[in-house]
């Protein structure tokens, strides 16, 4: 028996599931959530388009070596040929889209899991051990929540020759941990002084169990939550990027290569904006509204 | 002359912000010709980004040079004659020029009248002054270089320009309006009109060289227009003159706008809150045509080409068949109309018919676009080395180009094609010259013409010691050729050397030009009799205010 189970045992209800951890607590709320199964929906298909774009659109039309690209098509409006147009390169919009989401996601999900590891790992240690420990690590995090987001990426991007997908998960996670750090420093010092912490510690227990087995279950639950949302907001952050010509380059594409591509031909065809623009708002949407149902899931003060 | 000044004109593939880098070629066409269709009076306001200098021995941009037009007078000026090849003429300054010694000394006498506007007459000696302060490399002036070798090559010109003398001994007033110029070698007449003419050195009072930081800020000229005060990072109006000797313009009032980028005074001209521009951003191209109608000015054959340039010291262009077969796989004719909607033509020659001369299609069957054969031809050679080639972008260059460029090589050839990127020209030459380029990069940038010569077209990037050699080209015959052009004794002979010189080029094929520029640009329903000449520059004293 853990402390979860403790822990929240006195919320079960008499209606509610059978097993009694947390998170199949919040897998019973999270089924019942309609705004879960949407996200969830979209959510497969942005899994497909990274995963097996190949279903959706071929390949060959993303490039001119393969026979795709022919500036002849230049603005081509939507057709049978091109489902949502062809933008200035007489590229087709559509397989442009579906296999510019695999660099977007990959840099949302690195960014993501990069910023709660470190994030969590050091809002912990903070937490735990207090004192100068924590004074110091809290100084760092301010220095670094002073750093303003996209100036801060921009200025790291133009310093750091760093072209392609690594570069933004650099850049991103390097002004991002900081949130994660100290919403999972808050939640330590909480759990820390909980009976069961205490009844840990009274038992023997070493400080790095206590941290990993009693602590850390209990304050990850917002880092959590918080990364499926930052998830979408660090696609949306790769596109503004990428716009600016820091992020993914030529010959590699991605929605916000597109999205700057397609200014200049805007007014006469507007899919090679919107159709980009459309995906990456919908895959941002979607981790925002999962991220949404996960939180009030997880936290019990939310259930209704 | 250094490369300084020229890497200005060299700005790269031109581009749509280019225009801020090309060099000036003073003067204008049609001038006295075309009469108002309106009546005279009224003001109008012209779009322009941020000139070096309003000096005339500075100036060496199109904007300030566009200024210029109205506030001063030279000895000759730019027009297009019947073909459509741009020529110096005397302007109302100048009354005669003769050679009394078959083209070694020119003697140029001027309409007497003409003052500045602050009342100082408009002499021989004004000009003699002038030349010896642009020339002197103490004064650090932009233009001075057009007394030096490889452009008029005055007499004396050297002593001046390294600040032992200050007057060339080659330049004198004979009399109070006759001017005369001593070379150190023969030239034709037209030639000498061109070196003098295009960048022109405006005539400048004895004020400007006591104290050239105040003329700066509110330069005195013998034009048709005058300052109203000094002028500022926002603009300066200029209004009528009214002492002035010549045909005065339309217009009582001229105000010049500076704007930050051409995407600015493109919205303030469908506003209609901006009467003229010549320049017009890349992403108004496609609906200028609709949105101004025939307010809209789209002149053909300016003098500005882009080239690309296979270099010499890479193994990858060794074989000739490839570098044609990478031309050939280019469909430019496609590029102009989808990606410039009409606003560049296909080269086939480095000199546009606006230049005597120009217009020949000296490429012939290289530059025609013919994607079996650039295939055949480079897979005959034993295909590209390494299978890859890099088209060059610069760091201004939004990269439209080259993607589409490196789209049809693909296609076309099977080549894989990326792109390469350089700061600027500077960097591209160092990287190249040096060999510290990855294999496979080909080099290209863009010229904007001082004057209309083939041989000011195509010396900088191609004669062996040029200093713009960024494709490394080495042949004595085609260095030989240009020039006995410029020694020749008849226009004839001259541009026959010239395009023999030019054939001798593109039979060894190091590069090619691949694109002439049109002047683009637009005016406001509060204007007509807008133009833009060739060389860039509108005709401002012709243009009537609608009442």
């Amino acid at each position: 028996m853990s402390d979860i189970q403790l822990d929240v045992e006195t919320s079960v209800r008499p209606d509610g599931p059978a097993s009694r951890t947390l998170l199949g607590d919040a897998w019973y709320d999270l089924r019942r959530s309609w705004i879960f199964w949407i996200s969830a929906a979209l959510l497969v298909f942005v899994l497909v388009m990274v995963v097996f774009p190949g279903l959706l659109a071929p390949q060959e039309s993303t490039s001119s070596l393969t026979g795709g690209c022919q500036l002849a098509n230049s603005l081509a409006p939507p057709s049978s040929q091109f489902k949502l147009g062809a933008d200035q390169q007489g590229c087709d919009v559509y397989a442009l889209s579906i296999y510019g989401a695999r660099p977007s996601v990959i840099v949302g999900v690195l960014a993501a899991v990069l910023t709660t590891i470190i994030g969590a790992g050091i809002g912990l240690i903070a937490g735990f051990f207090g004192g100068k420990v924590d004074s110091t690590i809290s100084r760092i995090i301010d220095i670094f929540l002073g750093v303003p987001y996209i100036l801060g990426a921009i200025v790291l991007l133009s310093a750091v020759d760093l072209p392609g997908i690594w570069g933004v998960v650099l850049a991103l996670t390097l002004l991002s941990w900081p949130t994660a750090a100290r919403l999972v420093r808050g939640k330590v010092i909480e759990a820390k002084g909980q009976d069961y912490t205490l009844a840990a510690r009274s038992l023997g227990a070493s400080n790095g169990r206590i941290m990993v087995r009693h602590i850390l279950p209990n304050a990850i639950g917002p880092s959590i939550v918080v990364a499926v949302i930052s998830l979408g907001l660090f696609i949306g952050a790769e596109a503004t990027l990428s716009y600016l010509g820091l992020g993914i380059r030529p010959p590699d594409f991605s929605w916000g290569t597109m999205i700057a591509d397609a200014q200049n031909a805007f007014f006469q065809a507007p899919w090679t904006l919107l159709v980009p623009a459309g995906f990456l708002t919908l895959t941002v949407l979607a981790f925002i509204l999962l991220g949404e149902a996960v939180s009030e899931a997880l936290d019990p003060k939310l259930r209704k | 002359m250094s490369l300084r000044k020229h890497g200005l004109a060299a700005g790269g593939l031109v581009l749509g912000a280019a225009l801020a880098l090309t060099a000036c070629s003073s003067g204008s066409s049609g001038g006295g010709s075309s009469a108002g269709t309106g009546g005279a009076g009224g003001t109008f306001s012209v779009g322009l980004e941020k000139f070096q200098a309003l000096t005339p021995s500075n100036c060496y941009d199109l904007y300030c040079a566009q200024v210029n037009r109205a506030l001063f007078t030279g000895l000759f000026q730019f027009t297009t004659d019947s073909s459509g090849a741009l020529t110096p003429t005397n302007t109302e300054l100048t009354k005669s020029l003769n050679s009394p010694d078959d083209g070694k000394t020119w003697e140029i006498e001027l309409n007497p009248g003409f003052t500045f506007t602050n009342g100082e007459k408009v002499t021989a000696q004004t000009f003699v002054d002038t030349y010896n302060y642009a020339a002197n490399g103490d004064n650090g002036q932009q233009l001075g270089f057009i007394f030096g070798p490889g452009s008029l090559d005055v007499q004396g010109y050297q002593d001046v320009a390294d600040g032992k003398s200050k007057a060339m001994s080659g330049i004198k007033a004979k009399s109070e309006y006759l001017l005369s110029i001593t070379l150190n070698a023969a030239m034709t007449e037209s030639l000498f009109k061109n070196f003098i003419t295009g960048p022109q050195i405006l005539p400048m009072p004895s004020e400007a060289f006591k104290d050239p930081a105040k003329y700066e800020k509110q330069p005195i000229g013998n034009g048709p227009y005058k300052l109203t005060g000094p002028y500022n990072n926002q603009g300066l109006s200029v209004v009528k003159n009214a002492d002035y000797a010549g045909t005065a313009g339309n217009a009582d009032q001229i105000d010049f706008k500076i704007y930050a980028d051409s995407n600015a005074y493109w919205a303030d001209l469908q506003a209609n809150t901006l009467d003229v521009t010549n320049n017009l951003p890349q992403n108004a191209l496609a609906t200028a045509p609709q949105v101004l109608g025939d307010r809209y000015l789209n002149t053909p054959n300016g003098l500005q080409y882009s080239f690309f340039g296979f270099p010499a010291n890479d193994p990858t262009f060794k074989e000739k068949d490839v570098r044609i077969g990478i031309a050939k796989s280019i469909n430019w004719d496609e590029i102009n109309q989808k990606l410039y909607y009409g606003t560049r033509q296909t080269a086939t020659s480095f000199a546009p018919s606006s230049i005597p001369g120009g217009g020949q299609d000296v490429c012939g069957d290289k530059c025609t676009f013919d994607a079996a054969k650039a295939k055949e031809l480079i897979q005959g050679a034993g295909g590209v080395p390494g299978n890859t080639v890099r088209i060059p972008q610069l760091s201004n260059e939004t990269g439209d180009v080259q993607k589409a460029i490196c789209n049809q090589i693909q296609t076309n050839t099977g080549v894989t094609c990326t792109v390469e990127m350089f700061k600027d020209f500077g960097e591209m030459l160092d990287v190249t010259q040096n060999g510290k380029a990855p294999n496979g990069t080909m080099v290209g940038s863009g010229w904007v013409a001082d004057n209309p010569t083939i041989q000011n077209m195509i010396y900088f990037f191609w004669t062996s010691d040029s200093p713009g050699n960024v494709a490394q080209y080495k042949n004595p015959q085609f260095d030989k050729l240009l020039k006995e052009g410029v020694q020749a004794k008849s226009d004839e002979e001259q541009i026959a050397k010239w395009q023999e010189a030019e054939k001798v080029l593109y039979e060894d094929f190091p590069g090619y030009a691949y694109q002439f520029r049109n002047q683009v640009g637009g005016y406001s329903t509060n204007v007509s009799n807008v133009s833009i000449s060739p060389d860039g520059l509108i005709d401002l004293n012709v243009i009537s205010v609608n009442s």
